[in-house]
């Protein structure tokens, strides 16, 4: 292997190992932001979330001090004004046809789908007789059903139910899907009481007509146990949406930048090796020059180079990146139950977007060291002067 | 002024300021100078002479003459920075480096003393690499007739470092013929070989030259300036002697 061979390698691995740290931050990225967007898909300007904001109301099992009692008093409080339910969650494993993922189970009281605007889109939703006689039916996520090829029954919380129902997508979020979810009737979450008092992870309030007012938050904060923290666990559902929103754009600013940086830097040393490449090269141009080479066509050659590497250190970053991703990263992360997902999508379009600012970068990188060749003097040169 | 006649024009050469056999090269009062970490060296001062069409010359000097700087400006790699250099009656100092590009492409054959052979393209495709540019066409076949020619049969597809000293030459050499061109021009050719090699590629540089083709050589080797008849000493870049 001749050195400019080698040379040429090595900026294709180091191109390729910024595509593939920038394919698994991404989606590393990705995963975080939906994890942090899951469970609040109905929240509306006319809705109220009651729990501890700082596990994520839904994804908090245990420790707001919430319960069947508080329900019931915001009931008889606010009942004529607000519809009002309550779910349990747990997050494990899902079983179903012989595999298995990590996923949500929520344990809901009857119409917590409604108020909370999650739409049906197979099946039924949970009836009353549900909640009395069939309490082992339940409903999948459209994501989790997909997983397990929309199977008739799993097993989740350690219980086998029935499928007779699948939710797709909260209907104020069109095209945001509910992530890999179980939904029980809360009848059955005898695991979820403690000291006989059934253990509620959030309550969802919706106004039957008209937005929520002061006076309605006062009241809530009436029934709250004692030692709570109003300002932590009453949130609504906008401020809680745009407070969630603001987590994940911050992330996701952050982890442009830190992208933007990474392919720059990343441009930089193209450049920079390019340029050395070319003055390793002098002897080379000046001798292609002596054959007949015009400035165009040296200035051509060193832009290919320039781009055959960003190909080809582009694609074998983002094959490494997925390969990485899917076998190395994934597993660890959600063995982890960092983002509650069993695996870390890839979003193949901002892959193709990254590889494209790669290249065109790699393009941009190589018109220095390309107009550093066309000025080299061929009688210089070829003297080695 | 000197005047370099070849043979078949030598009687002409008192009428050659009627146009009767026009010289191939024609410099006049040309001033070569290159830039060193030193500063800017004159190596060619108002130098002037003729080199006939299909002469076989050789130039010889001390270290520092400007032999170099002088085929520099030959094979128009050295933009001379005064003076006029006409190629076959063409005024090469007017010309753009693009007009340049293709005159060395079509009209020149360089060989080098260190081959300057590309160390990662093979035999094949280091003869054949003139042909990526100018009028760009694919000289496969006349390549491997060239190989053949200069005994390099069978080495296509090595690479430079898997050749000896004189199998590169060869293949600098093969190079230089590829596009036919007018002028050979061959700076200290066999400086990087044994006595052996260098008569063998010597004679088969000599048997390159031809009534269309001329042959420059710069050395300062003596046993190699012996091979010739035409045999001019630079001395400081000014004028060229013959040597007897």
């Amino acid at each position: 292997m001749t050195a400019q061979n080698r040379r040429h390698r090595l900026f294709i691995a180091n191109l390729a190992i910024t595509m593939a740290l920038f394919v698994i931050g991404h989606a590393v990225l990705r995963s975080t932001t939906d994890s942090i967007m899951q469970g609040i898909e109905g929240l509306s300007s006319e809705t109220i979330l009651v729990g501890d904001q700082t596990n994520g109301f839904i994804n908090s099992p245990s420790g707001t001090g919430l319960n069947a009692n508080v329900v019931s008093n915001l009931r008889a409080a606010l009942g004529s004004k607000y519809s009002i339910s309550g779910a349990a969650r747990s997050f494990g494993e899902v079983t179903s046809n012989g595999s298995t993922e990590n996923a949500s189970t929520y344990f809901i009281e009857p119409n917590f789908l409604d108020i909370s605007r999650i739409k049906i889109v197979r099946g039924r939703s949970l009836s009353s007789i549900d909640y009395v006689t069939r309490q082992d039916n339940c409903l999948l996520s459209m994501d989790l059903a997909k997983k397990f090829s929309f199977p008739s029954s799993v097993v989740s919380d350690g219980r086998p139910c029935n499928v007779v129902g699948l939710v797709g997508s909260a209907e104020n979020i069109p095209g945001q899907s509910i992530r890999l979810s179980v939904y029980k009737p809360l009848s059955v979450v005898q695991n979820y009481s403690e000291n006989g008092e059934t253990i509620i992870s959030s309550i969802v309030l919706r106004a039957n007509l008209g937005v929520p007012t002061p006076s309605d938050v006062a009241a809530i904060i009436e029934h709250l146990p004692p030692g709570s923290d109003p300002e932590n666990m009453i949130w609504s559902g906008q401020e809680y949406w745009a407070a969630k929103k603001e987590v994940a754009l911050g992330l996701w600013v952050l982890m442009t930048s830190l992208s933007i940086i990474l392919i720059g830097m990343a441009s930089a040393g193209l450049a920079n090796s390019l340029l050395i490449d070319v003055m390793a090269r002098r002897a080379e141009i000046g001798l292609r020059v002596a054959l007949g080479a015009t400035q165009r066509d040296i200035f051509e050659m060193i832009l290919r180079e320039g781009l055959r590497i960003a190909i080809f250190g582009g694609a074998l970053g983002a094959f490494s990146g997925f390969i990485l991703n899917r076998w190395v990263v994934s597993p660890l992360i959600s063995s982890s139950s960092l983002t509650g997902q069993s695996s870390i999508p890839i979003d193949l379009w901002s892959i193709g977007i990254a590889a494209l600012v790669l290249i065109s970068s790699g393009a941009l990188a190589a018109i220095i060291p390309a107009q550093h060749a066309i000025k080299t003097d061929p009688s210089l040169a070829l003297r080695n002067l | 002024m000197i005047l370099l006649l070849s043979a078949h024009c030598k009687l002409a050469s008192m009428f050659l300021s009627q146009g009767s056999c026009v010289p191939l090269i024609s410099l006049r009062s040309i001033v070569g100078t290159y830039q060193t970490s030193a500063g800017s060296v004159t190596a060619i001062d108002r130098l002037s002479c003729d080199i006939q069409r299909g002469s076989a010359l050789c130039i010889v000097g001390r270290s520092g003459s400007g032999k170099s700087t002088l085929l520099d400006i030959i094979g128009t790699l050295m933009r001379p920075e005064l003076g006029e250099y006409m190629f076959d009656g063409q005024k090469v100092t007017d010309l753009s480096a693009r007009a340049l590009a293709a005159l060395r492409n079509r009209h020149f054959g360089f060989v080098f003393q260190s081959f300057h052979l590309l160390g990662h393209l093979s035999v094949l495709e280091n003869v054949t690499l003139p042909g990526s540019y100018g009028e760009r066409e694919v000289l496969v076949d006349r390549a491997q007739i060239l190989i053949n020619e200069l005994g390099l049969g069978g080495l296509e597809n090595r690479y430079p470092s898997q050749l000896s000293g004189g199998q590169q030459q060869r293949v600098a050499i093969a190079r230089a013929m590829i596009r036919d061109p007018s002028v050979i021009l061959a700076d200290e050719p066999t400086g990087s070989l044994d006595a052996a090699t260098a008569r063998d590629v010597l004679d088969l540089l000599m048997s390159k030259k031809g009534a269309n083709r001329t042959l420059i050589v710069v050395t300062h080797d003596e046993q190699v300036a012996r091979r010739f008849d035409n045999v001019l000493a630079l001395v400081d870049g000014q004028h060229l002697e013959p040597v007897s």
